[in-house]
Formats: structure tokens, C-alpha cells, sequence
């Protein structure tokens, strides 16, 4: 129905369009002023009998229901599109950003492992160093306790026989009979019988 | 009856052993020996009346070792031999540990005049710290017969028993 209005309303546009345009090129190939103002004026008076004001609102109408009918397509048509695109867009900057995120996260992984692997590394020398500064510091502790333990052996070993002597000597001292130490001084006296005898000998009349 | 002049027909008894018991020996027989003066004084003057010294065992031992008949002459013939025997006979120093009793010292006196020929004397001091055994000094020299050197002199074996005492325990945790 609707294309049936607009296809007449296409025709009644050229057939007006048709008689402007005869009338005008009838005026130039001969008429005079006088006859060409009357057919302007025919043609004004039959253009306004054709698009009289009901047919012109008629026409509004249909216009604008076709306008709002085209701009409620387009406007759908646009909304879908938007929608569409926002869509689009949406997943395109979800993806955007998921890469971005990613190769973020890939940059900050890289930069934690990098990191992580610097401070190893840092960790592995330090215990390294440790170590060798444990080993040689129980090196220098073993040897100070090595020289230390003999300095107290040798002076252990320096007094030990006079502390055990004294110790000995102190604890017997009055307990050995003078008689049962007689034969420990003969035995001294024969071991040394030439050189006493001598000595008693030339020592005899002085 | 031995010539008390001749030294080598008198006899000194161990028991005699020190200088000193020699002095006692020598001071004991003057006093006996005054007593017979006063006493052939007094027989001769008619007094009854004799005194009486005491005899030492020492002197009673020395007049019965050497068989004397006991005389004014004899005994002064015997102090004379004493009195040279103060005098000349060598004398040995001894420090002992603790004080030595009189058999002690014969039996060390023997061992001197038997080995030596020679009236030796001693004289003796007291010396706990060196624990046991003496010192000896001669005329010439000094002995040192004590434990105290003895022991100390073997510091060395002392230290090598209470080394291999100490690494014993060792070995056998090892093993």
C-alpha cells in the first residue's frame, strides 16, 4: 500500500516537473511576456490545485512517517550496530586488555623469575661466601684451639710431673719408715761407693 | 789391753756415729776421768770418800769394744784419740727426712767406716720435703740420694705413664 502511495506520488511530482517544463521552454521559443505570465499562472494555479494543503500535509505526514519509519530502521539498524560494536569493542578490548594483562603478567612473571633468580643467585653466593668463611673461620678456630690445646698440654705437661712429684712427695713424706729406707740408701752408697770412699779418704785429717 | 794412742788397734762403736755423740763421749770421759784424779787425790790424802761419774753407754761401749782396762793413763790415752778424732776424723753431712734413731745411724756409720777404713762421723740435719732417702755432703761433694730427686728426675717417665694412661681409653673407643 505504502509503495503503491509513493509511486503516486512519484508521478504526480513528474508530470508537474513536465508542465513547468513545457511551459517554459514554450515561453522561450516564441511566446510573449504576456502569454508566459499566463501560463506560469496557469501552471502556479494548477501546482497549487495539485498540492493543495490537505495533499501537502498529506505528503508531510507521509514523509514524516516514512522519515520516522527510515530514522526508526537507521536508529535500529544503529543500535544494532552500536550494539554490535560495543560488543565488538568490548571483546575486542577484553582481548586487548587479557593481552595486554598477559603480556604484562608474562613481562612481570619474566621480571619475578628474573628477580627471583638474581636473588638465587645472590642467596647462593652469599652461602657461598658463608661457607667459605665458615670453613675458614673453623679453620682459624680449629688451629687457635689446636695451638692452645698443646700450649696447655705443654704447660700441663711442664707441671703435671712436679704437681703429681709434690703431691707424691707431700703424701709420703712422713710416712716412710727411716729403717725401710735403708736399703734405698745402700744402694745409692755402693752405686756410688768409689767416689764416696775417695772423697771420705781425702777429706780424713783435714 | 789396746793401745789407746794407736788408732788403728781402738775401735769406734757405730754407736758412736755422730760428732756430736763423739763430743758427749769425749766431755763424759773428762768427767770420769777428772772423778779418777780426785778420787787417786783423795786415796792418796786418806780421805774416804770417792766420787762417782756417770758413765755413758757410749763410753761404757767404747771401753768394753776396745777391751780397756780402765786407768787414769788409759783414759787419758783415750781422750786423746778422741780429742784427735774431734778433730781430724772426716766428718760426712746427712739430711734426712725425718729424725733418724740411733740403730739408723749405725748402721750408716758401719757402712762408711767399713767401706772407707776411716773413723767417719756424721753429723745429720732434718729435711721433710725430700720424702725419703738423704743427702750425703762429703768433704768434697754433694749426694743427693733422696726420692724427691728421684721422682723429680723422672718427670719425663711420670708425664709418658699418664700419656699412654690417658690415650688408652682413646684407642679402645676407637677400636
Amino acid at each position: 500500500m505504502s509503495g503503491l502511495w509513493f509511486v503516486f506520488i512519484v508521478a504526480s511530482l513528474l508530470s508537474a516537473a513536465g508542465a513547468f517544463l513545457w511551459l517554459a521552454m514554450g515561453q522561450r521559443m516564441g511566446g510573449g511576456k504576456r502569454q508566459g505570465d499566463d501560463f506560469v499562472d496557469a501552471a502556479n494555479q494548477e501546482v497549487e490545485r495539485i498540492f493543495s494543503d490537505e495533499f501537502r500535509e498529506e505528503l508531510r505526514n507521509r514523509g514524516r512517517l516514512h522519515f520516522e519509519k527510515i530514522i526508526s530502521d537507521n536508529a535500529m539498524f544503529l543500535k544494532q550496530d552500536l550494539q554490535l560494536t560495543a560488543s565488538d569493542l568490548n571483546k575486542y578490548m577484553q582481548e586487548q586488555i587479557k593481552k595486554v594483562l598477559k603480556e604484562e603478567f608474562a613481562k612481570y612473571e619474566e621480571s619475578i623469575d628474573s628477580a627471583k633468580q638474581i636473588a638465587i643467585e645472590a642467596i647462593s653466593k652469599t652461602q657461598t661466601a658463608l661457607d667459605e668463611q665458615r670453613q675458614l673461620l673453623q679453620q682459624q678456630v680449629q688451629e687457635e684451639v689446636k695451638k692452645e690445646k698443646a700450649r696447655l698440654m705443654a704447660i700441663f705437661e711442664e707441671n703435671m710431673s712436679q704437681v703429681v712429684n709434690h703431691y707424691l712427695l707431700d703424701a709420703i713424706g712422713n710416712e716412710i719408715d727411716l729403717t725401710d729406707q735403708l736399703d734405698y740408701i745402700y744402694r745409692h752408697f755402693e752405686d756410688n761407693k768409689a767416689a764416696i770412699v775417695e772423697d771420705i779418704r781425702s777429706g780424713a785429717g783435714g | 789391753m789396746a793401745d789407746a794412742t794407736q788408732t788403728a788397734g781402738l775401735v769406734l762403736p757405730n754407736a758412736i756415729a755422730t760428732k756430736a755423740d763423739l763430743v758427749n763421749v769425749l766431755r763424759n770421759l773428762e768427767t770420769v776421768l777428772d772423778a779418777f784424779v780426785e778420787n787417786s787425790v783423795r786415796h792418796d790424802e786418806g780421805v774416804d770418800f770417792a766420787s762417782r761419774a756417770d758413765v755413758s753407754s757410749n763410753l761404757a761401749q767404747l771401753v768394753k769394744a776396745n777391751q780397756l782396762e780402765v786407768s787414769v793413763e788409759t783414759l787419758k790415752s783415750l781422750k786423746v784419740w778422741l780429742t784427735h778424732l774431734k778433730d781430724h776424723a772426716p766428718v760426712v753431712r746427712f739430711t734426712f727426712a725425718n729424725d733418724p734413731n740411733p740403730e739408723f745411724l749405725g748402721s750408716i756409720v758401719e757402712w762408711l767406716r767399713s767401706s772407707s777404713g776411716q773413723f767417719v762421723l756424721i753429723r745429720f740435719g732434718i729435711q721433710p720435703s725430700i720424702a725419703a732417702g738423704c743427702l750425703m755432703y762429703t768433704p768434697r761433694r754433694r749426694y743427693d740420694f733422696s726420692l724427691r730427686k728421684n721422682i723429680l728426675s723422672r718427670g719425663q717417665e711420670l708425664m709418658n705413664y699418664i700419656r699412654a694412661a690417658a690415650e688408652a681409653p682413646q684407642q679402645e673407643s676407637k677400636a
